[in-house]
C-alpha cells in the first residue's frame, strides 16, 4: 500500500512536470530592449502605471501589467543605459542579436529605415487595429518613410520653460490668470530678467548648457526666426546663418549678464531649480511628473510649479520635438509567433498612449491628446499648443544624434568664454558636414 | 632616553602633515560620495548640504539590491576578472621569463613587437575584434568577455622586467644539480616574482573589473551584463538628474571590492614598488 501510494504521487509529480513543461513550451517570448532606468524596487509587481510618475515606472507597470494580461506571451525586458544605446545597438545587429521591440529615437528612425533595418509595419498596424491616422501629425512624420510606417510613435518630447511661480508672485510677475507674464522678444526677456533679479535677488534663468540642452534651446530659437538648417539640401548643414548668429548670442548675452546660470551638468541646474534658487529652468518634457512631486512637497522651496512651452521671442511660434518610438528591428532569428506576440504588445503600448503620458511627454494620438483625462493631467493644458507648433530635422537628415551632440559642444564652448561665437558655429558647421560625408 | 638622543627632525614632521593632509584631500571625495549615498533622494533634492545631517538611511542599497540581477552581474565581473586575472598571470609569467631568461633567434625584435602593443590604444581594436567575434559567436559568453585582454603586453613587459632583475645566481646553481629550464622557472624564479604577480594581479583584475567599452558591445543580454554596465543601465535619469543618493549607492557598490582587495594586497603591491625603485 505505501509502495502504491509512492508510485501515485511520483506519476502526479511527473504529470504535473509535463503539463507545466507543456505551458512553458507554448509561451512565447519577446525581447524588449529600452533605456528608462531599472526601478524594479518600486515597480517589479506592479500592474498599475496610474502609480508610476516618472518614464522607468510607467514602461515596467504596463510591462507587468502585459505580461499579467497575455499568459501565452512573456515582454523580457532589456534594459540598455541611455547614453550608448545606438552603439550597442549597432554591436547587437551586426551580431545578429536582435531584439523583438526596441525603442528607437524619432531623429534616428529614417536612417535604420533607409539602411534597410526596420521592417515596415504599415499592414501589420492595419491588421493589428492600430489606427495610424490617430498619429499626430508631427509624429506620423517622424515614423514614415518613403510612404512606409516603420515604427510607432508614442510621445511628443518638448523643450519647455519650467517656472517657480512663486518666485514670480514675488517679484509681481504674474499676468492676470497667475501666470508668469511670458516675454515676448529677447530685449523684453532681458528686461523681465533684471527686473526678476532685482526684486527677487535671484538668477532669472537655469540654463543647462552641455551638449543636449544647449542644442535644443538652439534650434528652437533658430527655428522661431524662421531660420532653415537645410538651405540646399540635407546633407549640407549652414550654421552661420544670421538666424544662428542671433541666437547664439541672445543665449550667450543672457549667461554673460548675469540673468541666466549656465552648467554643463544639466542636473545642477534642476538642483538649482528645485532649491528655489531660479525663477525659470530650460528642461525636457520628462521632468514634468518630478516637478509636480516636489512642488507638492512642503519642504520644498519649488513652492508653486508652472510649465509652458518656450516663448516665442521671435516671428515664429516654433517648438523644439523629438520623440520616442517603438521599432520591430529586421532578424533572421524571430519566429513568426514572435512577430505576431511584438505586434500585439505594440498595439498595448498603442492603447496604453495615454498611461504613457503620465511620465510627463506628450501623447503621440491625437485622440488622447483631446481627451479630457489627459488634459485634467497637471500642467498639460499649458503645453497643448506644442504639436501644432512641433519642428524637427526632416528624416531624410542622416546622423542627427551625433550632429545633436557635435553641434551642443560647439555651442556650449562659445557660450562658456572657450571660442567666440563665430567660430563655434564655424567649427561646428564644418565638423557637422564632415559627419554628413561620411554617412552613408 | 633614546627620543632625546634621536630627535625627529623638523623636515620629517612636515613631511608627516603634508603627507596627511593631501591624504586628507584625496579622502574626502570618496567621503562625500558615501555620504550622499547614506542620504534619502528626496532629502537630498533639497540640497546637497543635507548630507551634513539626519536623516541617513540603507534605503539607495537595498534598492540595489532588489534589482534582479545585481546578483548575476556580480557574478559575472568576479568571474571575468578573476579568471582573466588568472590567466594574465600564466601567459606573462612564460612569456616575461622568456624573454628575460632564454636565447633565441629574433628574441629582441619579438620583444619590442610585443610591446609596441602598448602604443596601441584597445579602443582603436575594438571594431576588427568585434567583427571576429562575431564569426566565432562568441558575444555573449564569459570566453567573449575575457579572451580580449589576455594579450595585454604590460603584464609581458613587467614580468620579463622583474625576471631580468633576479640574480642568476640561483638559477646557475640549480642548473648545475641538472634542473630542467622548466623546473627552475617553475621552483625558483615564480616563488620569487611573488610581489610582482601581485601587482599584475591587482592592475589586472582592477582593468578587468572596470571595463565597460567591451561589455557593453560584447555582452548585450543582460544575464551577461558585468556591473559595470549593469548598474549604468539601471540609471532611470539620462541625465541623473533624479536619485542621486542611489547613483552614489552604485559608485560605492561597484569599488567596494577592489577596495576590499587593495587593502588586503597593498603590502606586496608596495614592496614590489619598493624593489623595484632599490634595483
Amino acid at each position: 500500500m505505501h509502495h502504491t501510494r509512492s508510485f501515485k504521487l511520483l506519476s502526479a509529480a511527473v504529470l504535473l512536470a509535463a503539463l507545466s513543461g507543456q505551458a512553458a513550451q507554448a509561451q512565447t517570448e519577446i525581447r524588449f530592449a529600452r533605456f528608462f532606468g531599472s526601478c524594479e524596487a518600486d515597480f517589479a509587481n506592479v500592474t498599475d502605471p496610474s502609480s508610476a510618475t516618472n518614464e522607468c515606472g510607467v514602461i515596467t507597470a504596463l510591462t507587468n501589467k502585459f505580461n499579467a494580461e497575455n499568459p501565452d506571451i512573456r515582454v523580457s525586458t532589456e534594459i540598455v543605459e541611455w547614453q550608448p544605446y545606438y552603439e550597442q545597438l549597432a554591436g547587437r545587429l551586426s551580431a545578429g542579436d536582435v531584439p523583438d521591440v526596441s525603442v528607437m529615437h524619432a531623429d534616428v528612425l529614417g536612417e535604420f529605415a533607409r539602411r534597410g533595418l526596420l521592417l515596415p509595419l504599415g499592414p501589420d498596424f492595419e491588421t493589428a487595429g492600430i489606427d495610424v491616422s490617430d498619429f499626430v501629425a508631427s509624429g506620423r512624420e517622424n515614423v514614415e518613410v518613403d510612404g512606409q510606417i516603420y515604427g510607432l510613435p508614442q510621445d511628443f518630447i518638448s523643450w519647455l520653460w519650467h517656472t517657480n511661480t512663486g518666485l514670480f508672485a514675488e517679484a509681481d510677475m504674474l499676468d492676470a490668470d497667475g501666470n508668469p507674464i511670458m516675454p515676448t522678444s529677447m530685449a523684453e526677456l532681458i528686461e523681465q530678467a533684471n527686473a526678476f533679479q532685482e526684486a527677487t535677488g535671484k538668477a532669472y534663468l537655469a540654463l543647462p548648457v552641455d551638449a543636449a540642452s544647449i542644442a535644443r534651446t538652439f534650434y528652437t530659437l533658430v527655428w522661431q526666426q524662421g531660420g532653415d538648417f537645410f538651405p540646399q539640401d540635407t546633407r549640407q548643414i549652414s550654421l552661420q546663418s544670421p538666424e544662428a548668429i542671433a541666437a547664439l548670442t541672445a543665449i550667450k548675452d543672457l549667461v554673460d549678464a548675469g540673468l541666466a546660470t549656465a552648467s554643463t551638468d544639466s542636473s545642477v541646474s534642476t538642483a538649482a531649480f528645485q532649491q528655489g534658487e531660479v525663477g525659470v529652468l530650460t528642461q525636457g518634457t520628462w521632468m514634468i511628473a518630478p516637478f509636480v512631486t516636489a512642488a507638492a512637497n512642503p519642504e520644498m522651496a519649488l513652492a508653486d510649479y508652472g510649465v509652458y512651452p518656450l516663448p516665442q521671442f521671435y516671428a515664429e511660434n516654433a517648438q523644439f520635438s523629438a520623440g520616442h518610438t517603438w521599432v520591430m528591428l529586421k532578424s533572421d532569428q524571430r519566429t513568426e509567433d514572435q512577430r505576431q506576440a511584438a505586434l500585439k504588445f505594440m498595439k498595448f503600448l498603442y492603447d496604453h498612449n495615454g498611461d504613457w503620458a503620465l511620465a510627463g511627454h506628450l501623447p503621440s494620438r491625437q485622440s488622447v491628446l483631446d481627451s479630457a483625462e489627459f488634459q485634467a493631467l497637471p500642467h498639460r493644458a499649458s503645453i497643448m499648443s506644442i504639436p501644432g507648433n512641433a519642428r524637427h530635422h526632416p528624416n531624410t537628415v542622416n546622423q542627427q544624434r551625433v550632429m545633436f551632440f557635435t553641434l551642443g559642444e560647439e555651442l556650449s564652448a562659445a557660450v562658456l568664454g572657450q571660442k567666440t561665437i563665430e567660430q563655434a558655429l564655424a567649427d561646428a558647421e564644418n565638423r557637422v558636414n564632415a559627419i554628413l560625408r561620411r554617412a552613408r | 632616553m633614546a627620543r632625546a638622543l634621536n630627535p625627529e627632525p623638523a623636515s620629517s614632521r612636515i613631511g608627516f602633515w603634508l603627507i596627511a593632509l593631501l591624504s586628507l584631500c584625496w579622502l574626502i571625495p570618496m567621503f562625500w560620495v558615501l555620504g550622499l549615498s547614506l542620504k534619502p533622494n528626496e532629502e537630498l533634492s533639497y540640497g546637497l548640504g543635507t548630507v551634513f545631517r539626519a536623516p541617513y538611511t540603507l534605503q539607495n542599497y537595498a534598492d540595489l539590491m532588489q534589482s534582479s540581477q545585481v546578483g548575476r552581474w556580480l557574478t559575472n565581473s568576479i568571474i571575468v576578472a578573476g579568471t582573466q586575472t588568472v590567466l594574465v598571470l600564466i601567459i606573462s609569467s612564460i612569456a616575461g621569463y622568456g624573454f628575460a631568461r632564454l636565447e633565441f633567434p629574433g628574441r629582441r625584435l619579438l620583444f619590442i613587437f610585443v610591446l609596441l602593443g602598448l602604443a596601441i590604444p584597445r579602443q582603436a581594436t575594438i571594431i576588427p575584434l568585434h567583427s571576429m567575434f562575431v564569426d566565432l559567436g562568441l558575444h555573449n559568453s564569459y570566453a567573449g568577455l575575457i579572451l580580449p585582454h589576455l594579450s595585454g603586453p604590460f603584464g609581458v613587459f613587467l614580468m620579463a622586467s622583474y625576471f631580468r632583475a633576479l640574480p642568476r645566481e640561483l638559477e646557475e646553481a640549480a642548473a648545475l644539480d641538472n634542473a630542467s629550464r622548466w623546473k627552475i622557472f617553475l621552483t625558483i624564479a615564480l616563488p620569487m616574482s611573488i610581489p610582482a604577480q601581485i601587482t599584475l594581479a591587482i592592475f589586472t583584475f582592477l582593468d578587468g573589473w572596470n571595463d565597460y567599452l567591451w561589455p557593453l558591445i560584447s555582452a548585450t543580454r543582460p544575464e551577461m551584463y558585468t556591473l559595470t554596465i549593469g548598474l549604468a543601465a539601471t540609471q532611470t535619469n539620462f541625465d541623473q538628474s533624479e536619485g542621486i543618493g542611489y547613483l552614489m549607492a552604485q559608485a560605492v557598490f561597484a569599488g567596494l571590492p577592489m577596495l576590499i582587495l587593495y587593502l588586503i594586497f597593498q603590502k606586496y603591491v608596495l614592496r614590489a614598488v619598493a624593489g623595484a625603485g632599490g634595483r
